[in-house]
């Protein structure tokens, strides 16, 4: 039983243990630290590359497909695996980018402690099965996260801080109501539990109904759906570009986690996936379009990303939207949103990096900023490059891959969700505006420069970032079975 | 018991709290008399010491660490309390989770112990 | 008609609501701090009701680690609170407005 919870033991171990030496040490000598907390990650990461291993290789042999325990309050299977790999992968790269983004920044230990301690939130929550440990588990994450967008206290980052925080607190507030209303109805917290209870309230449908909508609604904020949008692009600009990283790429991935644990299992009556289905499909619609519009009058390049990430988290919303299709297989539309969700982490964490990269030389984060860094840091505008374009989703990149896996989940389940595949193919086409106009800055403006030498660990996570959108894209295979076994293992 | 009596307790209450300061007030304007008025017997009564300055002061700001230390180990009985209520029906297993939970509590305080947090004015020596 | 479970919840909806309210309409970030505690304790209130109507525990120790993460999040929100006030000498969210566009 221990043996499936020791990556989150590393993790747990290593971050209490960054805190304590940070007591011991001088300010200078701190830069240990993120390495210390970089090799925790990595120990992590091979743990749960390995546990992914066997779990296939248990698919492949049709053995048993999860672990649970404590009761039922966790249980492994491949979802939850998927999602950690998520997880410890933008915490690997973050830190490695912080090495050198915040290198002249005090508190380190605090820091890479506080990054450490939200990844076991998020990891947790990826392996939730109750109603108690997943808002526990987001919340861990989500307070750590507050504290990490006001790390450098200056007048930028506090405001966004204090955004995040006001929005984050109302919208732990409306998920804790929900589920308060769902456990008075069903009478337990475990999801599975209520899934079986469910039928039986028929009677009180009515509160069934308004703890969906606060659920929705709370997640909704996590995930930066379109109404719920408004402190996403703050913060994003607001908070360290590192700390935007790691906010837009995993973060927003574990509130996309816990809905899909609580609705697809805990909600999962079909009566009432018709219901909230309708909601996630007015939401994907208007979360996509207003994105990716509003992103096209942005002049930040951190605002733009940050209302481009709410575009793609409109895309992802989709998948929620067909579950209520008798056409599609549920794995596929399932396994498309993990996909987009794995590709959309690495290609914006890595982007919201190669601006961490660009304010290392004090550039900041304006359009007219950017003229001219293809010759002065070629490594960083070229990764860049790939990430916008992967984003924008051009054949051969990752991006491509996952949109194009959303869209024929769309398509087969056809009729009415048609019109969500056609928003997607639109919005795409818009969104390579704005993408392209800042490749345009980067290569094609008139400026002053002279070519520095670029950050090296910075550079370094950048490009195995690069490499991964790169190789997603031209041997997408192994990606797809693997989100497709990993929807599939839900279930079962 | 019906709706009613439930409702007579909290009915008591209520009229002996309002029936209780008039009682006192009357009883002490009986005690006052004589009237002799002076100025200071007009000002607010603050522990027999002569206020001074405005009512809304600020308050230190060293005042909120110790508030949020406060605040944070105060609630951490929340998980105390039922494990020692109920530590022999679980036995070693949960005592060993609470020796960890107190651990990593203890790291806190001694980051904050650390950090001076505990010290009062610091800004001002 | 006795106390029933619906008199607690709908106390809860009432308290929540009121924290909805304050922490939607006020400028100033105390005060959203102080609703957001509201919030929290109104779905307290639903659990522990649920919990004692339904006669199983579960709702209690939610409550409980509600109660633990509301405090831990109103210290972090005054952090960031006391951060903001350094910087901009005051705490009406109205008046700070570096982000806008």
């Amino acid at each position: 039983m221990l043996e499936a919870l020791m990556p989150e033991l590393v993790i747990a171990v290593f971050a209490l243990a960054v805190i304590f030496i940070d007591m011991t040490l001088r300010e200078d000598d701190k830069e240990f630290l993120g390495y210390l907390s970089l090799v925790g990650v990595g120990i992590a990461l091979a743990m749960v590359f390995s546990q992914a291993k066997s779990l296939l290789a248990a698919i492949a042999a049709k053995q048993a497909l999860q672990v649970s325990f404590f009761s039922g309050l966790i249980r492994v299977d491949l979802f939850a695996v998927f999602f950690k790999l998520v997880f410890l992968l933008v915490a690997l790269l973050v830190i490695l980018g912080s090495l050198d983004a915040t290198r002249k920044d005090k508190y380190k230990g605090e820091y890479y402690s506080l990054i450490l301690f939200a990844t076991l939130g998020m990891m947790f929550a990826a392996m939730a099965a109750d109603l108690v440990l997943l808002f526990v588990a987001v919340e861990l994450a989500s307070i750590s996260t507050f504290a990490l967008a006001a790390f450098r206290k200056n007048r930028t980052g506090t405001e966004a801080a204090m955004k995040y925080f006001v929005i984050g607190a109302f919208s732990s507030g409306l998920i804790v109501f929900g589920m308060s209303l769902l456990y008075g109805l069903t009478g337990s917290t475990n999801l599975y539990a209520i899934a079986e209870a469910l039928p039986k309230t028929a009677e009180f449908h009515w509160v069934l109904i308004l703890a969906v909508v606060f659920l929705i609604a709370g997640f909704g904020y996590k995930v930066a759906a379109v109404p719920f949008h408004m402190w996403a692009p703050d913060t994003y600009q607001g908070a360290p570009s590192p700390v935007s990283a790691f906010l837009a790429a995993a973060s927003k991935k574990m509130a996309f986690v816990a809905l899909l644990r609580i609705f697809l299992i805990a909600l999962s009556m079909p009566a009432l996936v018709k219901e909230w289905a309708l909601l996630f499909a007015i939401l994907a619609a208007i979360t996509m379009t207003l994105g990716n519009v509003v992103a096209l009058a942005q002049t930040n390049i951190k605002r733009m990303l940050a209302y481009s990430s709410i575009g793609q988290a409109g895309y992802v919303l989709i998948v929620f939207a067909l579950l209520a299709s008798t056409q599609v297989d549920l794995n596929l539309s399932i396994g498309a949103g993990l996909l987009h969700i794995l590709t959309h982490a690495i290609m914006k964490g890595g982007a919201f990096l190669a601006v961490a990269a660009a304010s290392y030389y004090m550039i900041g984060s304006n359009l007219e900023d950017f003229a001219g860094l293809g010759r002065r840091l070629p490594v960083t505008a070229l990764t860049m490059t790939i990430f916008l374009l992967s984003l924008a989703g051009i054949p051969f990149f990752a991006g491509f891959v996952s949109k194009f896996m959303i869209l024929t989940a769309s398509i087969a389940a056809g009729g009415a969700y048609l019109i969500l595949g056609i928003l997607l193919i639109i919005n795409s086409v818009v969104s390579l505006y704005y993408y392209a106009r800042v490749i345009r800055y980067m290569y094609f403006a008139e400026a002053e420069v002279k070519r520095e030498r670029e950050p090296l660990l910075l550079s370094v996570a950048l490009v195995v970032a690069a490499l991964l959108v790169i190789y997603i894209g031209v041997f997408p295979d192994s990606f797809v079975s693997l989100s497709l076994n990993a929807a599939s293992s839900l279930f079962s | 018991m019906s709706v009613g009596e439930q409702y007579i307790t909290i009915a008591l209450f209520v009229i002996v709290g309002a029936i209780f300061p008039v009682l006192t007030i009357f009883v002490a304007s009986l005690l006052r008399k004589p009237r002799t008025p002076e100025p200071q017997k007009y000002l607010t009564y603050e522990c027999s010491v002569l206020p001074f300055g405005p009512a809304w002061v600020q308050h230190n700001v060293e005042y909120y660490m110790y508030a949020l230390l406060f605040v944070i180990f105060d609630v951490e009985t929340v998980f105390l309390y039922p494990w020692a209520m109920t530590y022999r029906s679980f036995g070693l297993f949960a005592t060993v989770e609470v020796i960890i939970f107190i651990a990593v509590l203890a790291l806190g305080l001694a980051y904050a112990w650390k950090k001076g947090a505990l010290e009062w004015m610091r800004g001002w020596r | 008609m006795s106390v029933t479970v619906f008199h607690y919840v709908f106390l809860a909806t009432v308290l929540f609501s009121i924290g909805a309210y304050g922490l939607l309409s006020s400028r100033n970030a105390v005060r959203m701090l102080m609703s957001i505690e509201l919030m929290l304790n109104a779905a307290n209130i639903n659990l522990v009701a649920f919990s004692s109507y339904l006669g199983n525990l579960s709702g209690q120790a939610f409550a409980a680690f509600t109660i633990a993460i509301a405090a831990a999040e109103a210290g972090v929100g005054m952090a960031i609170l006391l951060a903001l006030y350094r910087n901009f000498r005051t705490v009406n969210l109205r008046e700070i407005k570096e982000l806008r566009w």
